[in-house]
């Protein structure tokens, strides 16, 4: 069951809340807690029983390491032992589920070997679920965490807003509010505000991401007819795609979680309007950069033991990123691609701050006159221009099936020649709503009628991203007019009319 | 917090009575003929084999079918009209597999209903495939009669737009003798065309056996087709075997397996055979249609005309085989594709 599908928003929404509510009100927090845990078992076996199985055995794995750690009390090394088994028996999984094949290829690739591969269907959610539970652990083994029971394990676990695609939520930010439930009355300004996020999150889901989505795919699928514009213009497309998408569905998932009076952290800050790479970094997938900055990049050594050293683990990061979006060669050099531009910008700007240093010159802060603000501006705007290509050029290997596929779309883009767009990669734009206002117009039988919404959608996206407000910062700003309420009910039925043709979320599979 | 909770009434309220709306009017108009009998004077469109014919065969009047593949499209009912007396409704599959006939004879016979008769055409390839394999998804919730799960249809965009809104601002009313009819125009058909857009079959190594395929083709026969032959003796089942072109043959023979491809049309006549209420037509061995390739627009896909002669048949009995000429007609087969000089006809650039 996906969020954007007739059942969630008909039959299982309404229901997890009506049972959620009634039972945080009449009975309490923990059978308020059970329900929220309950139907989130519901909601992850809908896609398919067995995944419930393995999660189930997962978490009781987990939570049995976690009360091993805690009972050692000061007894470092055997809670170390415990952690590294904990730690060995989720990457396990992981691996086992996720990596084997990818290793298996590669082994009868340089081998020359046969080796079959695993008969094994990729639980949806793994990567997120398994991440989330080593924090638990790491945390526990710190004594970051307080005495929580299993109930608010369980829910800090399966808790179905974010049990998909995130965000990676840290134990500290959930367990207290897990720990307030019951207690709290229906907060009837913050549902409406989930609301209005969960909308927002399903327009750029259902009509944006899926509607470049369309136009990728055919893209991709018949790469041999891109000329030099429309692989540039796909290379954008997915740019695009992929943040509509990613954060379209972080944005329900909050919104949803707002309903059940739970926050959960932000994973997008308009990352487009980024300056430079590690700009970027603190705006896309920010859980996720946080996750390996706390458990990979610090237990490294982070950036206290010497510079090489940093980069090295700026380096290691980025690889691990890379490998965990995805096994495949082209997600790793995709990673490897942001690694060496983020360790570059971080050795620019370190370099920048030793010499700021050395000159001994305190410089005032003097206000800056009006050419030197708009010369600021307009550096600005190239680095942000800058950093977009240069993401979307790293996009394209995460999307391509092969570093080969990769490379042949962007050598295209040189070397393809500029003709026209490809009138089927254009039409994939041309919904019926929007189709039918040309048509009013007469505009559907001008020579360039079939490319206007292509054009139209794309400017709209990328003056959307480039300028925008985050969808978050939108919701918080919605007036309870009655006239809002009637809008966001036709956006989503609007959205509702859209379910029928649409895909599955992209960060399903990593 | 009063007016939030008031925002919260006005869109609850909002988009539940819109979406009612909606469903309302889609169950109204019933574009795919899932609830009720066409409105008389709505311009249906009727341009989507998997999401119409279903509704079509549960509402529409009508006391014979037409079933099969893209080799049926150009079947024009009012010729069985003309010939055989017949109220024909076509609901063909482009590419059926033998399940796609089975779930739309579901629905056909559904409650008893009477169906005088059912004309069949047999692609012998698909049969050779899974008894469960359908050329595309199955919309089941347009093949039951659970009115909870039609939402997908309810509340569709496309539904909406395309044939709802559509038909209404630009009417342009399906006309169901010919529905579904394939988009080739008359300068399609002709030897050039096909010539230069046919790709021969990868030539195989080795002879195939001419049992190959006998086994599936049993247990699509089993499961598909037999049960409703059985089940409903009142019926006239008119089986056929299309005509597809000497090129079909040339891939055939690429493939080294002519003696499998005719004991798949043997074992099935055979199969039919067995019943009173079944009518068996061959047209494969038709030479004057089949080596003649004007009469085509790709290497198996005929011009109407064909459809016409073959409508023609049905009514008069020719091309008909039985137990007693089926092997002579096979040996025809076998001896125009022997006969035909394949050489002469790839030795032309087209």
């Amino acid at each position: 069951m996906l969020f954007h599908s007739y059942e969630f928003i008909f039959l299982f929404l309404p229901v997890s809340l009506i049972g959620y509510y009634f039972l945080a009100g009449r009975i309490g927090g923990k059978a308020a807690k059970l329900w929220l845990a309950g139907i989130s078992f519901w909601f992850y076996g809908s896609f398919r029983i067995e995944y419930l199985f393995l999660l189930l055995v997962s978490v009781l794995f987990n939570y049995g390491i976690a009360r091993k750690i805690k009972g050692y009390g000061k007894d470092v090394k055997a809670k170390k032992w415990m952690l590294a088994a904990g730690v060995a028996g989720n990457l396990g999984l992981l691996v086992y589920f996720k990596y084997m094949n990818f290793f298996i290829e590669n082994w009868n690739h340089i081998s020359g070997r046969g080796l079959p591969l695993l008969q094994v269907v990729l639980p949806v959610g793994i990567s997120f679920f398994t991440f989330q539970q080593i924090s638990y652990l790491v945390d526990c083994q710190r004594g970051e965490i307080g005495d929580y029971g299993f109930v608010d394990y369980l829910l800090y676990i399966v808790y179905f807003p974010k049990l998909m695609e995130g965000p990676l939520a840290f134990p500290s930010e959930l367990f207290p509010q897990f720990a307030e439930v019951g207690g709290k009355r229906f907060d009837a300004e913050k549902f409406m505000r989930g609301i209005c996020l969960f909308v927002m999150g399903s327009l750029k889901k259902v009509i944006l991401a899926d509607t470049f989505g369309t136009a990728v795919d055919y893209g991709y699928s018949n790469l041999k007819l891109m000329h030099g514009l429309d692989a540039l213009l796909l290379a954008v497309f997915y740019s695009l795609q992929l943040y509509f998408d990613f954060s379209g569905y972080c944005d329900m998932g909050r919104g949803i979680s707002r309903m059940f009076g739970i926050e959960l952290p932000v994973n997008f800050q308009s990352p487009y309007q980024a300056r430079n790479i590690i700009d970027f970094w603190k705006r896309w997938h920010i859980t996720l950069n946080r996750f390996f900055t706390k458990y990979i990049y610090i237990p490294l050594g982070g950036n206290r033991k010497g510079k090489a050293k940093t980069y090295r683990n700026l380096l290691f990061v980025f690889f691990v990123s890379g490998i965990w979006h995805g096994a495949g060669w082209n997600f790793i050099l995709w990673g490897m691609l942001h690694g060496l531009l983020y360790a570059l910008t971080r050795m620019w700007q370190d370099r920048k701050k030793e010499a700021a240093e050395r000159s001994l010159l305190r410089v005032k802060e003097t206000v800056d006159s009006g050419n030197d603000l708009w010369k600021r501006k307009i550096a600005g705007g190239v680095a942000g221009f800058l950093t977009f290509c240069y993401v979307t050029a790293a996009w394209v290997y995460f999307r391509a099936e092969s570093v080969a596929q990769g490379n042949n779309l962007l050598g295209r883009i040189f070397t393809g020649g500029f003709v026209r767009v490809d009138r089927n990669l254009a039409g994939c734009f041309n919904l019926d709503e929007f189709w039918y206002i040309l048509k009013v117009f007469r505009l559907d039988r001008w020579e360039f009628g079939h490319y206007i919404l292509m054009c139209v959608l794309t400017v709209f996206a990328l003056a959307l991203v480039f300028f925008g407000k985050n969808a978050a910062e939108m919701a918080g700003r919605i007036k309870p007019k009655a006239w809002t309420a009637v809008l966001f009910a036709c956006l989503l039925l609007w959205c509702v009319l859209s379910f029928s043709d649409v895909s599955t979320f992209l960060y399903f599979n990593f | 917090m009063k007016q939030y909770k008031k925002w919260l009434v006005v869109f609850a309220l909002f988009f539940l009575g819109a979406t009612a709306a909606v469903m309302l009017l889609v169950v109204y108009v019933d574009p795919f003929f899932q609830y009720h009998t066409p409105l008389e004077d709505f311009p249906y469109v009727v341009d989507h084999q998997v999401n119409q014919n279903p509704g079509m065969a549960k509402h529409m009047d009508y006391d014979s079918v037409i079933l099969g593949s893209s080799m049926t499209v150009n079947f024009n009912t009012g010729w069985f009209e003309e010939l055989l007396g017949l109220k024909t409704l076509k609901l063909s599959y482009s590419g059926a597999f033998p399940k796609d006939q089975a779930n739309i004879m579901d629905i056909i016979f559904d409650n008893g209903r009477k169906v005088d008769a059912v004309f069949l055409g047999i692609d012998v390839i698909t049969y050779s495939g899974g008894v469960e394999e359908t050329k595309y998804p199955v919309p089941e919730y347009l093949h039951d009669d659970m009115i909870w799960n039609d939402i997908p249809y309810l509340l569709n965009k496309d539904v909406l737009l395309q044939y709802i809104m559509r038909p209404l601002a630009d009417p342009d009313k399906t006309d169901l003798a010919t529905v579904y009819a394939s988009w080739w125009t008359e300068e399609y058909y002709n030897k050039q065309w096909v010539m230069h857009n046919y790709v021969a079959a990868e030539p195989a190594e080795e002879e195939a056996d001419p049992e190959k395929y006998v086994e599936n083709i049993k247990s699509n026969m089993d499961v598909n087709i037999c049960p409703y032959i059985e089940a409903n003796p009142e019926t006239e089942f008119y089986v056929f075997f299309p005509p597809y072109s000497i090129l079909y043959w040339n891939d055939v023979l690429q493939e080294k397996q002519m003696e499998a491809v005719i004991r798949e049309y043997e074992y099935i006549a055979q199969r039919l055979f067995s019943y009173g209420n079944v009518r068996v037509f061959f047209f494969p061995n038709q030479k004057w249609i089949v080596c003649n390739l004007d009469n085509y627009a790709d290497y198996s896909h005929y011009h109407p005309d064909i459809n016409r002669y073959m409508t023609e048949c049905f009514a008069e009995g020719e091309c008909e085989v039985t137990e007693k000429n089926l092997e002579e007609e096979l040996e025809k087969m076998r001896q125009i594709v022997a006969a035909y000089d394949f050489e002469e006809l790839f030795s032309v650039e087209y």
